[in-house]
């Protein structure tokens, strides 16, 4: 259990510092590149929700996210120096595959019913996660990717940051959950069952988180990752030193990833058409 | 008597919890909410109350009643509790509910689950509550038609019945840690288990500990397991202890139905009575504490916590006893010409 309480603290912590350093870049044109191909919005105050949805998944599992994509793909455990190198349009390693993500955030939901449709008829027991940002929950093709999912009880959970899905997807047949997205435990437990419920082939659920979005520095009670340190060295599970050292790790970690970034050789697959088209 | 009042507190997030995924556990729409509010409202203005004061939300509850003011209607006058700034936590429960008791509520309304009427009922002083069922566990609101609930509130607020005749005070468990004091309405439950995490309470694998302040046999939720052993009606000074263990290492197995669409076996080592005013410790330290069902309390390693069934809970209103007493009053009757040319 500590493992995987150190595990969800790093991938927290990875996510934070992250977000905080591309900030950094942002603000201070810090890069020697004077490039900067992929944007970055915030997600800071988020991870817990990335983190407790986004550890029950694997290989077999798509996850769509909103501009803010970046931050889910590091919790579904993309390499992280590859995705700040691809952020500066560069490449480290192999190429990694870039995520669902969509401007346009109606599309996600009907993207994620794809893949999750395709998991149902190649019955590898994957599910899809569509997280659901800014007003997302509002366009039409959300309410018919809904309607889809529901109809042919694709396993997929739709996670909507919208105040009141829960209660609209109750025509739909859907199950809608309020969770405070802030609480890692409250997030990893409530998507746990949702998932396993998906996977076996129990259909799909709305999970509803409510946040307030940070711009500046986030602390306080707010603050998922302040929450989730008091929880697990209050109840003496993990010592404040282990969680120091992971701290420590992660700032190296990026700062090495920076350094890689700003370094590597320009990404020869960085091209608006990747992943658009394909040839039949 | 000065303007008559009455509040409303709805609960936005109420029925939306994780027995949604685990259970059958029914979702209770928005839009039924505020229907109930404004069913509430129609009662009140029958009964000639001044003034409704009412919970806000962001959850489309209060915005619902606000379009249907502007449209017009036979209500009383209509204020929102607007002076503190939501949260979208139990703290606009607390908030609402101490705006409507300083503006001299008579009864105060409340739309929930147990884990509602328990936030409203540790901050109405000694005014009355009628808690209505919208959530998922309901051992404590009753499942009643929201007009006649009004109806029973509003004569009770505007004081054509008197409240001593109509109304009980209820026994609570409060729980007292190093940093907190809780109350529960129906029952505290000790978790081996971590962290609060999704807060509801489904999984009876993990429990050490239960206290009941009443057990019914027909109840739901956890007070069921001592209403199928050694059942204690809710108009006893008494409530119940339990400890549980395993199932395969206790005596006694009770099939019970913990939350809607969840019968699980849940094993009794042994039960007892809970007198009022004695004070147990709970073998709590580094587990969680459940309040009417809902994980509460995350107790550090070494951390104490106690627990006392104390009768000096909220009163409530038994809308039965009300409803019978405004037609002994004649309350709800007008006799017209035709009637009294009748009688002569």
């Amino acid at each position: 259990m500590t493992d995987a309480l150190r595990g969800a603290y790093r991938v927290m912590r990875t996510i934070r510092v992250f977000e905080e350093r591309l900030r950094q870049e942002f603000t201070t044109g810090e890069f020697t590149t004077g490039e900067l191909p992929a944007s970055g919005h915030r997600y800071a105050g988020e991870e817990a929700l990335a983190t407790g949805v986004c550890l029950h998944l694997d290989a077999r599992d798509a996850i769509a996210g909103t501009h803010r994509r970046h931050d889910h793909r590091i919790a579904k455990g993309a390499d992280v120096k590859a995705v700040l190198a691809e952020i500066h349009g560069r490449q480290i390693g192999s190429r990694h595959p870039p995520g669902l993500a969509n401007g346009a955030l109606g599309g996600v939901p009907m993207l994620i019913c794809g893949t999750a449709l395709a998991a149902k008829q190649q019955d590898t027991g994957g599910v899809g996660v569509a997280f659901l940002g800014d007003d997302a929950a509002n366009p039409g093709t959300t309410l018919e990717a809904l309607h889809l999912a529901s109809a042919w009880h694709l396993p997929v959970i739709f996670v909507a940051e919208d105040i009141g899905y829960a209660d609209r997807v109750v025509g739909f047949g859907v199950p809608g959950v309020i969770v405070d997205g802030a609480d890692f435990f409250a997030v990893h437990e409530v998507a746990g069952e949702a998932i396993d419920r998906a996977r076996g082939g129990g259909g799909p659920t709305l999970l509803e988180v409510g946040f307030t979005r940070h711009r500046g520095p986030v602390g306080g009670d707010h603050d998922c990752l302040q929450r989730f340190r008091a929880r697990v060295t209050g109840s003496g599970e993990l010592a404040e030193q282990v969680l120091d050292d992971i701290d420590a790790e992660v700032a190296k970690l990026i700062e090495e990833s920076v350094a890689e970034a700003k370094t590597a050789p320009k990404s020869a697959w960085y091209d608006s058409a990747a992943d658009v088209y394909v040839s039949y | 008597m000065g303007e008559t009042v009455a509040g409303i507190v709805a609960n936005p997030a109420s029925g939306r919890d994780i027995r949604r995924l685990v259970a059958q556990a029914s979702v209770f729409p928005t839009s039924e909410k505020a229907n109930m509010v404004q069913r509430v409202l129609a009662a009140f203005a029958v009964t000639g109350l001044d003034r409704a004061l009412l919970s806000t939300d962001l959850g489309g509850i209060s915005a619902t009643v606000l379009r249907a003011l502007g449209r017009g209607g036979t209500w009383p006058k209509v204020d929102f509790c607007e002076d503190d700034p939501l949260t979208g936590t139990a703290a606009d429960t607390t908030n609402a509910v101490r705006r409507m008791v300083e503006a001299g509520a008579g009864v105060i309304v409340v739309l929930g689950g147990d884990g509602t009427a328990r936030v409203a009922a540790a901050a109405c002083d000694d005014v009355p509550l009628l808690a209505l069922s919208t959530g998922t566990n309901n051992a404590f609101p009753q499942v009643r038609e929201a007009t006649v609930a009004g109806l029973a509130a509003g004569l009770i607020a505007t004081g054509q019945i008197d409240p001593d005749l109509v109304t009980h005070r209820v026994s609570v468990l409060e729980v007292v840690t190093k940093a907190r004091r809780e109350i529960a309405l129906v029952d505290v439950c000790v978790s081996l288990s971590r962290h609060i995490g999704a807060r509801a309470l489904w999984d009876p694998s993990s429990l050490t500990e239960l206290y009941c302040t009443f057990a019914e046999p027909d109840g739901i939720g956890l007070s069921s397991v001592p209403g199928q052993l050694c059942p204690s009606p809710r108009s006893s000074p008494d409530g119940v202890a339990l400890q549980l263990g395993p199932v395969g290492e206790t005596p006694y197995v009770v099939q019970a139905p913990i939350a809607p669409g969840l019968v699980r076996p849940v094993g009794v080592r042994g039960w007892g009575l809970l007198r009022p005013g004695v004070r147990v410790e709970l073998a709590a330290a580094g587990g969680v504490i459940a309040l009417d069902g809902e994980r509460e309390l995350e107790l550090k390693t070494g951390e104490s916590a106690f627990v006392e069934l104390k009768p000096d809970g909220p009163w409530v209103v038994d809308v039965r006893a009300a409803m019978a007493e405004a037609a002994r009053k004649g309350l709800l009757r007008i006799e017209t010409e035709l009637g009294k040319e009748r009688r002569r």
